[in-house]
């Protein structure tokens, strides 16, 4: 150990470098580890450059221990916790904005750099990020790299990331896509050879660290506007939602089942006791004068077109039995659910509160977060809900939206603990055990896939030949698995 | 898991839903979120903020950690400034689970810092937490000390009187030109801040009883206080150790000269020398108390003065740096601070920078000496009492 801290010493000066257990507990768990079982780094550093953290690689690999990096660390999900010790790269100071190219509409960020700065940086450039329902205090880099819903996932493309620059223990510092050039900037994600940014989305952290990244900003249009509509069940909805999006009307689409609707006007009177309605035991009925759910659909660009494009969703709505609900009604009904949308969608900001005060409501489990063919996700609806019925307390609730082109949806069901951790230590087990079936129970019967990696190594372990191959790309560049070996990935 | 932090489950369920989302630290959109906890300033690691002393205390109660020095020198990097408490989406009530880790790690026999050691032993034994021969804590007044039957009780606080005489001197001026019958006591003892803020609270209760008792025997109905850290111990924790309300009203001084504005009873007249100023607001009494129209009502109002805002205020305002008894455990930490906040005058356009604290006053004070040459800084009690107009003219 003497040895690895002489190494670390040489790289990070004393302020930048840790050992002190005080310090590390900082680093061990986030809501959604168990109590009793964060487990701690030995040590945890702060690099300021790439090539800081090719030397660091270099001495993990050299010892064979365990590097986590953490961008910003917010998370839900255990996704930025050392599972299995070692040394995390805490990159909160990596967070320089290299270039807002305006021309080409990217910027090239580092990883420690926050929505708050990326959006703050761009508001003055007349742009938007793309922004999810992460905290604005968060990493768009390390979210975008996870594939994010948000408010330009249905016409955009849902993931934002273009060029990349990683740190691999096996293979050196590498560049993607047109960065690969050192001439041709960062404006590509891949040019005439094989797309390598697309291996590191979604790889957790397990085949290097990225260290710099392209990510796709979006012009402000000369009107953004927020189309509400209103649907008695989720058919229709979908339905919706698939029409605005095939025809390239919106730029997001989201549907927000009551139970969401009722949660921010909660949220919004500061309130952290559920209202009587989300508690009552059938959740499939909406209380009386309340919509089953909320489309919202996100118009930006020429007024002009702005305006048709209303109109056309709006007609849409109604052929499929909903109604156009009025901005002044939205504001009237749910005026906290009416200034979350607008704030989200339409000034393009992290909204407060934000998603993450759900949180202090109520004990919060990382959503069942699914992904699955427009048909199927009907009957992955029903299946929720029969699930819900059976096996968890209200409230929950659910939001559904396209990603990638609306030939798949994301869907996301949320279940509440109300209680504290000790008196629903046992009702927290049972859960975590059911969603553990779930997954697999939705991929075999239904084909939804997790939207996110929840450390289950079965399902890495279904996948076939796809599997073997990058199993060898892992042993590639990361010969010794030094890299996250707690996501279980690999 | 047993631990060595001793809380309630329902702390442990508040501090288990921290996402580490890191906002805690930073200010909004309107500070262009900057970050504003001092503790994230110096330390640098995510464990320096309030979300990441929530997985510290997660670790001390889940045992996985021990109270230490280490722990310790921590957590007084904390400036109480609450900047966590209205920037967190998520958790409430950071600043006094951070003071309940302070007595823990006082329970579990770590020392203090030699500095806190001393703040701590003169107040327990001199009602003041300065070292050295003390003067007589009411020497500034230099006139008879109390009104036969006082409309209202100055209570002065300890910088005050030993360290930013000016600052009562111009309350009492205030208070003689208007007529205010006043008393002030030479039994005032400390509020208890500094054994609260180390981990005494037991023993800062005593004094607060003593306080309450000695304002009690005043007769006097209001206390006004030209500090926000003992006003909002007044209000928020003096009613919990006495578990009752306290028979007389707690005011500061801005809400206090407000009302007298608002009752025509204080009139500002033109300053001779006009001047830009602006505001800093005392992280004690605006996200302590929500007080922050009051003291730019009362500037705006006073003629000459040409108001000119901070970049960061109100909800985003930052630390000076003399709270939470950092000046004397990590006190180049306290200045880079208050640097730091005169810095932003630079902005302003202003030459005077008005606080409502007198310890904020003295730390921007030097602060000030050092960056900001030809710069004043005083306590909107001090600028009030230049501006007023003798009511007997």
């Amino acid at each position: 150990m003497n040895e690895l801290c002489r190494a670390l010493g040489s790289v990070f000066p004393k302020d930048r470098v840790s050992w002190d257990e005080s310090v590390l507990a900082g680093y061990g768990a986030d809501s959604s580890i168990p109590p009793g079982s964060s487990v701690y780094p030995s040590a945890v550093v702060l690099p300021k450059t790439t090539e800081e953290i090719s030397h660091l690689l270099q001495i993990a690999d050299r010892f064979r221990i365990p590097v986590s990096p953490m961008a910003r660390g917010s998370n839900i999900a255990g996704m930025a916790v050392p599972v299995q010790g070692g040394i995390v790269a805490d990159l909160r100071l990596m967070n320089r904005i290299i270039e807002i190219n305006e021309d080409a509409a990217y910027a090239v960020i580092e990883p420690g750099v926050t929505f708050h700065d990326l959006s703050n940086a761009l508001k003055k450039a007349g742009f938007f990020c793309h922004l999810p329902t992460a905290a604005g205090g968060s990493s768009p880099l390390a979210n975008y790299l996870m594939r994010p819903s948000g408010n330009f996932a249905a016409r955009w493309d849902p993931d934002p990331v273009l060029a990349l620059e990683v740190v691999t223990p096996g293979a050196g510092i590498i560049k993607t896509g047109s960065a690969t050039f050192e001439t041709a900037g960062w404006r590509a994600r891949y040019h005439c050879f094989p797309d390598l940014t697309g291996l590191f989305a979604n790889a957790y952290g397990t085949l290097g660290i990225v260290t710099r990244g392209a990510v796709k900003i979006f012009d402000r249009g000369e009107e953004e506007r927020l189309v509400l509509t209103t649907f008695e069940s989720f058919p229709p909805a979908l339905e919706y939602m698939k029409r605005i999006v095939r025809r390239n009307l919106a730029e997001s689409v989201t549907f927000w089942t009551w139970g969401w609707n009722l949660f921010h006007e909660m949220m919004r009177s500061k309130s952290e006791k559920f209202p009587q309605e989300m508690l009552k035991p059938d959740q499939r009925t909406p209380p009386r004068g309340i919509a089953f759910g909320i489309a919202s659909a996100r118009l930006s660009g020429y007024k002009k077109v702005v305006e048709a494009q209303q109109e056309v969703c709006i007609q849409i709505a109604r052929e499929l039995g909903g109604e156009a609900m009025e901005d002044a009604e939205a504001r009237e009904k749910h005026p906290g659910c009416y200034e979350y949308l607008k704030a989200y969608f339409v000034d393009g900001v992290h909204p407060k509160p934000g998603e993450e005060s759900q949180i202090r409501a109520g004990l919060h489990l990382p959503g069942c977060l699914i992904t699955a063919e427009p048909a199927k996700l009907m009957e992955i609806e029903k299946y929720m809900w029969d699930l819900a019925e059976r096996e968890f307390k209200p409230p929950y609730f659910y939001r559904a939206l396209p990603h990638s082109h609306a030939r798949e949806f994301f869907f996301a069901f949320v279940v509440y603990v109300t209680g504290s951790l000790i008196e629903e230590r046992a009702y927290l087990q049972h859960l975590r055990g059911i969603y553990g079936r779930l997954y697999r129970d939705l991929l075999r019967y239904y084909g939804g896939v997790m939207f996110r990696y929840r450390k289950d190594p079965t399902f890495f372990g279904m996948t076939g030949t796809y599997g073997d191959l990058l199993r060898r790309i892992k042993k590639l560049a990361d010969p010794n698995n030094i890299m996250n070996p707690g996501m279980l990935l690999f | 898991m047993e631990g060595t932090l001793h809380i309630n489950e329902n702390l442990y369920t508040a501090m288990h839903k921290c996402t580490r989302c890191g906002q805690c630290a930073y200010g909004d959109e309107n500070a262009e979120f900057d970050i504003l906890c001092p503790m994230q300033i110096k330390g640098k690691f995510f464990t320096f903020s309030a979300g990441g002393l929530m997985q510290l205390a997660r670790a001390l109660y889940e045992g996985k950690v021990g109270f230490s020095e280490s722990v310790r020198d921590i957590l007084y990097l904390c400036t109480t400034c609450g900047a966590c408490e209205v920037n967190c989406g998520v958790i409430e009530g950071q600043v006094d689970l951070f003071t309940l880790l302070k007595k823990e790690l006082v329970k579990s026999g770590v020392p203090l810092m030699d500095a806190h050691k001393m703040v701590v032993k003169n107040t327990v034994d001199k009602k003041a937490p300065y070292s050295g021969r003390l003067p007589d804590r009411t020497e500034w007044l230099k006139r008879e000390k109390a009104f036969a039957h006082p409309q209202v009780f100055y209570y002065v606080g300890c910088i005050s009187s030993y360290r930013e005489p000016e600052i009562p001197g111009a309350f009492v001026s205030i208070l003689d030109k208007l007529e205010i019958p006043f008393a002030v006591s030479e039994e005032e003892w400390c509020c208890g801040a500094p054994l609260f803020f180390s981990g005494y609270e037991e023993k800062g209760k005593e004094l607060g009883q003593h306080n309450v008792k000695a304002i009690e025997e005043s007769g006097a109905s209001t206390v006004v206080l030209t500090c926000p850290t003992c006003a909002m111990f007044f209000k928020k924790y003096y009613p919990q150790w006495l578990k009752r309300a306290l028979p007389f009203e707690v005011l500061h001084v801005t809400e206090f000269l407000e009302r007298l504005q608002e009752q025509g009873k204080l009139k500002l007249d033109a300053r001779s020398d006009p001047k830009t100023a602006t505001y800093h607001d005392p992280c004690h009494l605006g996200r302590g108390q929500d007080i922050y129209e009051a003291p730019r009502r009362i500037l705006r109002s006073i003629k000459g003065i040409q108001f000119s805002e901070l970049s960061r205020v109100r909800k985003n305002s930052f630390c000076c740096g003399a709270g939470g008894l950092v000046p004397t455990g990590f006190p180049s930490l306290s200045d880079e601070l208050a640097h730091q906040r005169v810095s932003e005058m630079e902005a302003t356009g202003a030459d005077l920078l008005v606080s409502s604290c007198p310890a904020c006053k003295e730390n921007l004070k030097i602060a000030a000496k050092g960056i900001k040459k030809g710069a004043e800084v005083l306590d909107i009690t001090e600028l009030v009492d230049r501006a007023l107009t003798d009511m007997k003219a």
